[in-house]
């Protein structure tokens, strides 16, 4: 196939393309390279194949100069011609179209290598100053004369300073440059060495380790697996003193009330129950209203008649908190001024409330989050201030990233996921309504089909790469 | 992209900025010339720029798909339904006493934000879905181990398929997350945090240029 080299960078690019698929500069139209007038009127019948096997003459080895050398290039990023008999056979192949007499007529006026803003460097008009090379644009055959006495590079030299000067090095070529070739030889035997081997059976004795020693019953302990923070969690809210304050921030909204809103709802239960008074914060803008359904749910449950009966409005929806992680830091410097809620359009009581929260600052915090970015942004910015414990109710997925914290002690509880609610349930003894068995045995089989089809989805792809590689 | 001010001015905001930053660090420090009554200001006045943006962007989304309907450019029946949802709900949430949680928007919230939400979030299940069988592979370079992590780790936190698993193998799941994810974890946090940091100061630093 006819290729023309880009001026700029030198890519090859299919004749007929306008512009270049590398850097975009807008190419010159011009003639593909053709049979010079001095060969044979037979040649462009004579197949590659001839020509790779007859030895060249003295006209054609003139003509067969070779590219000169250059850096070692990716190898989807230009083609050179291997031979010119090899291009000329190919040439030999494609019949000469009518365009090419458009193409000839639009070298009679030489193009600027840019028009407009394609690209970033401003380049020098080479055809404007190669008017011979436009005649007989075959730039391996042909070279240019040289423009003046001062520039005695020609084209192909040209072009390769530009794409010296437009090119990173490959780095693998960079790296070996600097070192000598005994050096070189050296790592190269030393990254001979299995050493991929060896790193895997290190992860593989660490891993057969790992499990002898989790085998052990005395150290495993029961429910090890079963959330360290979530007896920590519980201890925190069964501490609370009846009327305490409990600033939530509600930082989910209905995208991921599936399994938030399950595991959330037990521990507002239970601050419920042991009559906390709820300041409830959102940085959603959906978040009030997600946390407005989960605790009137936990106050439809609570009420049912073999339950304590709650004290009402213990929840003050503080609603939504505009300014993101700038805006934080005003819930603990100064937690009344930055709820967005207007004292004289609350209750009483609220007001005290809300004047206690300015006072003594809550007692303890809750974030109620999907992701573990909204855990430590409280942590960063709010809990600093007011140094109340902060307990976290995450989906599953944040759980790992908020381990640290809980160990470190800056976290002084976490309930994650569903096993999470679950198991919170099970620590409250209380028995769940039929209703909400339902709901968490409709959850936990869509659990299990979602992770079992994934799983299905996984064995199914590595079959069917198997299979792919042993076909021929 | 670039500031069109002249060099005193963005020194001036330069100043500023650097005033508003060692004034919340001083006070995060607990120094004692830093009083804590202005950095709450400072923290009060991104909280009224927060709220600002929000109600600027809002205006600037009902000038753009207005515009959009004026010009009946394409799809302009999506920005006039747009235009009419917000009217709506706008009404419902400022007539009614009950504000945000006036009964129509409570109804919006729960027959269209809520399932929309959900449905969104619901499809990147698919896209999970499509990169593990494409991606999962044992032969690809390391994939045997990530193959095997990911499968231990979806057998293990499984309901039906935990009590299927071996208790050894639950002990070497809890190892595995309390120890080498952890401190790859914490690598990754602190390692995260400096880099904010140090990009913060470059980006304050290079405010004056």
């Amino acid at each position: 196939m006819a290729t023309s080299d880009c001026p700029h960078c030198g890519y090859s690019n299919p004749f007929d393309a306008a512009f270049c698929g590398h850097c975009g500069t807008a190419l010159a139209r011009r003639q593909p390279p053709e049979e010079p007038d001095d060969l044979p009127a037979d040649r462009s019948s004579v197949s590659a194949e001839d020509k790779v096997d007859k030895p060249p003459g003295p006209e054609e080895e003139k003509r067969a100069v070779s590219p000169p050398n250059r850096p070692r290039e990716p190898i989807n990023a230009r083609t050179w011609p291997q031979d010119v008999g090899e291009e000329d056979a190919q040439e030999a192949e494609k019949p000469q179209a009518a365009g090419v007499q458009e193409t000839e007529a639009d070298n009679d006026e030489p193009e600027p290598l840019l028009g407009g803003l394609t690209g970033l460097l401003d380049l020098a008009d080479t055809q404007a100053f190669t008017p011979a090379s436009a005649a007989n644009p075959d730039p391996v055959s042909n070279r240019p004369p040289t423009l003046s006495g001062d520039l005695t590079l020609d084209e192909e030299e040209r072009r390769q300073l530009r794409q010296l000067f437009t090119e990173e090095l490959p780095q693998e070529a960079a790296g070996r440059l600097e070192e000598p070739p005994e050096d070189r030889a050296q790592t190269e035997g030393i990254s001979r060495l299995p050493r991929r081997p060896w790193l895997e059976a290190v992860l593989f004795i660490g891993l057969v380790g790992a499990l002898l020693w989790g085998a052990e019953p005395t150290r495993r302990g029961p429910g090890q697996h079963a959330l360290p923070g979530l007896e920590l969690a519980h201890q925190q809210l069964e501490s609370l003193a009846p009327n305490s304050l409990v600033l939530v921030n509600w930082a989910y909204d209905p995208a991921t009330a599936g399994e938030m809103d399950f595991v959330a709802q037990p521990v507002v239960e239970h601050l419920l129950r042991k009559e906390a008074k709820l300041i409830v914060i959102s940085q959603l803008p959906g978040g009030p209203a997600a946390a407005r359904r989960v605790i009137a749910r936990a106050e439809d449950t609570l009420r049912r008649p073999s339950r304590a009966q709650i004290s009402a409005n213990q929840a003050i929806e503080g609603g939504f908190l505009p300014g993101g992680a700038a805006s934080l830091p005003l819930l603990g410097a100064a937690p009344a001024q930055a709820l967005p809620v207007d004292p004289r359009w609350v209750g009483l009581r609220d007001r005290f409330d809300i004047a206690g929260l300015a006072d003594s600052g809550p007692a303890l915090s809750l974030v109620v989050a999907a992701a573990s970015e909204d855990v430590r942004r409280w942590l960063e910015q709010v809990q600093p201030y007011h140094g109340a414990p902060v307990v976290a109710v995450t989906s599953a997925v944040a759980d790992p990233s908020l381990r640290p914290y809980l160990d470190s002690g800056q976290l002084a509880g976490l309930v994650s996921g569903w096993d999470g609610g679950g198991a919170y349930i099970q620590r409250s003894e209380r028995t769940r309504s039929v209703a909400e068995q339902a709901r968490s045995s409709r959850l936990r089989g869509g659990l299990n089909w979602g992770i079992g089809i994934l799983i299905a989805a996984i064995l199914l792809g590595n079959l069917v790469g198997l299979t792919e590689r042993r076909m021929p | 992209m670039f500031s069109s001010r002249s060099n005193w001015q963005n020194r001036i905001g330069l100043l500023v900025a650097a005033a508003c930053a060692l004034l919340v660090i001083s006070v995060r420090f607990g120094l004692a010339f830093a009083p804590p009554a202005a950095a709450a200001t400072l923290y009060g006045w991104a909280l009224l720029l927060g709220g600002f943006a929000l109600l600027l962007g809002i205006a600037n989304a009902i000038w753009h798909h207005f515009v959009r309907v004026q010009r009946g450019q394409r799809e302009w029946g999506f920005s006039l339904l747009l235009l009419i949802v917000f009217a709506l709900v706008f009404g419902a949430g400022v007539s009614s006493p009950g504000g945000s949680a006036a009964p129509l928007a409570e109804w919006v919230f729960d027959a269209v934000i809520a399932p929309g939400q959900a449905t969104l979030y619901a499809l990147t299940g698919f896209f999970l879905l499509g990169a593990a069988y494409r991606f999962l592979r044992f032969n690809r370079p390391g994939g045997l181990w990530i193959l095997a992590g990911a499968l231990l780790m979806l057998l293990v936190q499984t309901p039906f398929f935990y009590r299927l698993v071996p208790a050894a193998l639950v002990g070497l799941l809890d190892w595995l997350l309390n120890w080498p994810v952890m401190a790859a974890m914490r690598g990754v946090l602190l390692g995260g945090a400096l880099g904010v940091l140090f990009i913060s100061l470059r980006l304050i630093m290079s405010g004056a240029k």
